[in-house]
């Protein structure tokens, strides 16, 4: 007997629009449609219970972490990489169907530098030590620091966009002619100062946006925080 | 955060699609730090359901940089008509299929067996055994109708919300989702032990 019930199926509007019923995204008039529906249906209220039941399953994340961090410093570089080709980016570069070539009006000074770091250590920095690297990269590297403008005493804080040995964060800090003050704080934050000359507005901005433009930081704001809260 | 308090037209989420629209304003400006702030959110949406269909960590975060990478270009395109989320959800879902028809990804996905990795990440929940008999009951769904369970359990989104991501009509949604339900109860069967005591006897 029960074997029959399994095979009823309701094949009402009603019973078909009920996993929205279950979400809560159907109309206000498809929503009492459906409430209706239920009083009388028998097989459909036991189908809500079980839609529940199904999407709470579905919802339950499990404890597993998807870290965002690496893809997230890929996707930036490969942004660097778009800019620096040539904005506009050529037709069809995104591999998307459909829609306009893509359209970017970033000044190219501001990235400039930064794409080229990426170019230099970015990607050198996510497999391994800049140490190991050709001295070609490392003579790159050396000409890059020099044009970030300096900003001493003021100060910058900072969370990288993932574990790094120290040597990697060495690397990571020279580029940008940092050093760490403090930290990191329990949640991450690293205090950083300039090495160097002496800081006006502007070079903070400067150093500011060419620190954020760094695929291996998350984030960077003044550690005043007068400006970029986040 | 009880994800069943997430009731689709109900505060939260409007307050998190303007949020949202704004980063795509400031993102097409070119700011990164909204984009940065856009990714990590849609990677937390998207990373679980994109690796159970996939089977593959690896293909969900590809699809998922592809997806934000069209979106950084893209973001001036959006119109407002549409929800943020489900106008990201339908570049993923593009993405996604290209991606998931590629022979050696398809048939990982729809084979019945869970892949080492998988096993060895769900080792600790206590709902192994349940949440495997789904991932068995689910791997044997047409792609469609799979995605159609998993953009209205997992991500919320409207009938006609997936109507639109899909790019097909309402009432192939309705069928796809009937189908889904139908099939998955056959297969789950007596086993199905969704959680919440809520299967009904045979
Ligand atoms: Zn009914």
């Amino acid at each position: 007997m029960s074997v029959e019930l399994e095979g009823v199926v309701c094949d009402s509007e009603a019973a078909r629009l009920l996993p929205w019923f279950v979400t809560g995204s159907l109309s206000a008039a498809d929503g009492e449609r459906v409430s209706r529906h239920l009083e009388g249906c028998e097989v459909c209220r036991g189908d809500a219970t079980h839609e529940r039941a199904l999407r709470a399953m579905l919802k339950d994340d499990g404890p597993i972490e998807y870290a965002p961090q690496a893809g997230l410093a890929k996707t930036l570089a490969r942004i660097d990489e778009l800019t620096r080709e040539a904005p506009p980016a050529p037709a069809g570069v995104a591999g998307d169907d459909a829609g306009p070539p893509a359209r970017r009006k970033l000044t190219a000074t501001r990235w400039l530098a930064a794409a080229v770091i990426v170019q230099a250590i970015g990607l050198g920095l996510l497999g391994g030590s800049l140490l190991g690297r050709p001295a070609t990269d490392r003579a790159r590297y050396e000409t890059l620091s020099s044009p970030v403008p300096a900003a001493n005493g003021a100060r910058i804080r900072a969370v990288f966009a993932r574990p790094m040995t120290v040597g990697d964060l060495q690397t990571l800090l020279a580029s940008h002619r940092l050093q760490i003050v403090a930290g990191p704080s329990a949640a991450g934050v690293f205090t950083l100062g300039a090495i160097g000359a002496t800081p006006d507005r502007d070079g903070l901005d400067a150093l500011l946006a060419s620190v954020r433009s760094d695929p291996l930081v998350l984030f960077a704001e003044p550690a005043s925080g007068e400006t970029a809260q986040r | 955060m009880d994800p069943l308090d997430n009731v689709v037209g109900g505060s939260p989420l409007c307050a998190a699609n303007d949020l949202e629209r704004e980063l795509l304003r400031r993102i097409s400006a070119g700011d990164r730090d909204a984009f940065r702030d856009l990714y990590v959110r849609y990677h937390r949406r998207l990373a679980r359901f994109l690796a159970r269909l996939t089977r593959s960590r690896e293909d969900a975060e590809e699809i998922i940089n592809d997806t934000l990478w069209i979106v950084w270009q893209r973001a001036g395109d959006f119109r407002n008509a549409s929800r943020v989320s489900t106008w990201i959800m339908g570049i993923a879902y593009r993405r996604a299929l290209k991606l998931i028809r590629r022979a050696v990804t398809h048939a990982r996905a729809m084979t019945l067996e869970i892949s080492d990795a998988e096993q060895s990440v769900s080792d600790a929940v206590e709902a192994t055994a349940s949440r495997q008999l789904l991932e068995r009951g689910l791997a044997t769904l047409p792609l469609e109708q799979r995605l159609v369970l998993e953009f209205t359990y997992y991500l919320d989104h409207s009938c006609e919300e997936i109507a639109e991501i899909m790019e097909c009509p309402v009432n192939t949604v309705k069928s796809r989702m009937f189908q889904a339900r139908r099939k998955l109860r056959m297969v789950l069967g007596e086993d199905a032990a969704c959680g919440a005591g809520g299967r009904r006897e045979r």
